[in-house]
């Protein structure tokens, strides 16, 4: 059984007001590091508790800073709770930041694999999955050379056929993603809503309020890292919708 | 949720994931070789147009017995480079990782245990020609003694994976830790018989209790011994590196345990 279970999860990100220290400062002044380089408190989710089950489609809601990106990289893993309980049941699947983890100076043949390894396949796994990605990029004899030499719409495709090959189990989005060049970003569009399709359990960020909102079968409006609201697509948009205008009324 | 403090399954995921180092590693040496036979000679350039130079001087100076000496240099150069780049590249075996770690969750050792396999493979090759150099210059009688480099070589391996990920990891915090440690490695490199013989200073009691002090003469001790003499180096070489490996290897399972699940957010 899929299933995602966060109990009373919060995550507070600490910064330093100056980013980082030089190790010379820290030894010669450690004893005023405090006055320094303060330590700021970013809460970026408080006090979640959340339960999706398999088969649900969660869209989540909310203004730019209100922890939609943050709460998906704790599903994936990538940040741990601060405090409370995270339980996932099922193999993950991101569709977060697909640029990341790209060696420039290897082949597009080695970047496909070097993505494979990181999730553990095998060589001989790879091997086929290799075939449908290059065939899904459209990059043919481009592969053979290094991605530092690639443009931008090149690099794209490469990205995203390499983070789309998957199959999975949960599934989380960050925005859908526009990639590429009109006909590409149709294609790749397709793709996308092939995966929410097959996949099992899916989390989905969005500032969309017209198509994803159909996609999803319950809603999530994020506030300031905190839930606000939990149900129908239909409603939660709606509900949204009328803040997101009387906020702005309120600011005129 | 992936932990240190499970070791066997924090190896475990390691070992899952060993295509992807191994692939990052073969990036690294061919980088490093440029994919030619030529870029090994490179490679060999710097530690011989070195070792070269201290024949010149010592030779001038001392009149040192070139035979003895220049393959002496060699190893001790060798040597070194493997336990300077152990601190310096590992200084950044963390971040070159980075746009990994924010993208998949793994053990973050796995990234130290890329530098630490780029720097061996480049100290397997200068070895292989040191054994190479001794052979010419001093004849076969080595032979017996060699196979005992294989348990040194794994010790070293070890040695190796917790001094990468020790200042990789502290260079996450502190950009400024690899300009420190080179300045400190200075220092240490003039206490380390890698240039001069220790017989050298065998009558100067300070600094040779400074020297029997400094653990990476010893290191420097157990591949010269079986290498250039044939001789198995002494328990007491064993012992001392054991120790200093063991307490490295604490400190590296201490930060290891500490920033493996937060050091996303300092990157």
């Amino acid at each position: 059984m899929i299933s995602v279970r966060l109990d009373r999860v919060s995550l507070t990100f600490r910064v330093r007001k100056h980013k980082r220290l030089p190790l010379k400062q820290f030894l010669l002044g450690g004893f005023f590091l405090r006055s320094v380089n303060p330590i700021m408190e970013v809460q970026a989710l408080r006090n979640i508790t959340l339960e999706f089950r398999e088969g649900e489609r969660v869209g989540i809601l909310g203004h730019n800073g209100a922890g939609k990106t943050t709460l998906l990289k704790l599903l994936a893993g990538i940040y741990p709770p601060t405090n409370g309980k995270l339980e996932i049941r099922g193999r993950v699947s991101t569709l977060l930041d697909i640029g990341v983890g790209i060696e420039s100076d290897a082949t597009g043949w080695a970047n496909i694999a070097y993505r494979s390894y990181l999730q553990g396949l095998t060589p001989k796994e790879v091997r086929a999955r290799r075939q449908r990605i290059a065939e899904f990029s459209e990059l043919g004899e481009f592969l053979n050379i290094p991605v530092r030499f690639y443009s931008s719409g090149m690099l794209v495709r490469l990205c995203f056929s390499i983070a789309t090959e998957i199959e999975p189990e949960i599934l989380l989005i960050d925005e859908i993603l526009s990639a590429g060049d009109m006909a590409f970003q149709e294609k790749a569009h397709r793709r996308i809503l092939e995966l929410i399709h097959n996949s099992r359990l899916l989390v989905i960020a969005t500032h969309d309020l017209n198509t994803v909102p159909k996609l999803c079968t319950r809603m999530i409006w994020l506030d300031h890292g905190q839930v606000r609201m939990d149900g129908d697509p239909q409603d939660v948009v709606a509900a949204y919708k009328e803040y997101m205008t009387s906020a702005s009324r309120d600011a005129a | 949720m992936i932990s240190i403090l499970s070791p066997w399954n924090y190896l475990r995921e390691i070992w899952k994931r060993r295509y992807f180092w191994l692939a990052l590693v073969k990036l690294d040496l061919d980088a490093r070789y440029r994919r030619s036979f030529l870029g090994i000679g490179w490679s060999l350039l710097n530690p011989l147009a070195y070792t070269s130079v201290m024949c010149l001087v010592f030779y001038q100076i001392f009149e040192m017995d070139l035979r003895e000496y220049a393959p002496y240099v060699f190893t001790g150069v060798a040597i070194w480079n493997f336990i300077s780049n152990s601190v310096l590249e590992g200084c950044q075996s963390i971040l070159v990782g980075e746009k990994y770690i924010r993208s998949y969750p793994a053990p973050l050792a796995m990234y130290s245990l890329r530098s630490t396999l780029s720097i061996g493979l480049h100290f397997l090759i200068l070895l292989i020609f040191t054994i190479f150099l001794s052979w010419i210059v001093r004849g076969f009688d080595n032979l017996i003694a060699l196979p005992i480099l294989i348990p040194v070589l794994i010790l070293l391996f070890f040695f190796s994976w917790a001094l990468t990920t020790i200042f990789g990891i502290i260079t996450v915090y502190f950009p400024d830790t690899h300009h420190l440690a080179s300045i400190l490695l200075q220092l240490i490199y003039y206490l380390t018989p890698v240039f001069y013989p220790k017989e050298m200073l065998a009558k100067r009691g300070m600094l040779v209790n400074i020297l029997t002090a400094n653990p990476l003469g010893y290191v420097v001790e157990l591949i010269r011994r079986p290498v250039l003499y044939g001789e198995i180096p002494g328990f007491h070489a064993f012992f001392i590196t054991l120790n200093t490996t063991l307490v490295l290897a604490i400190i590296a399972v201490a930060l290891l345990a500490a920033n493996e699940r937060k050091i996303i957010f300092n990157l």
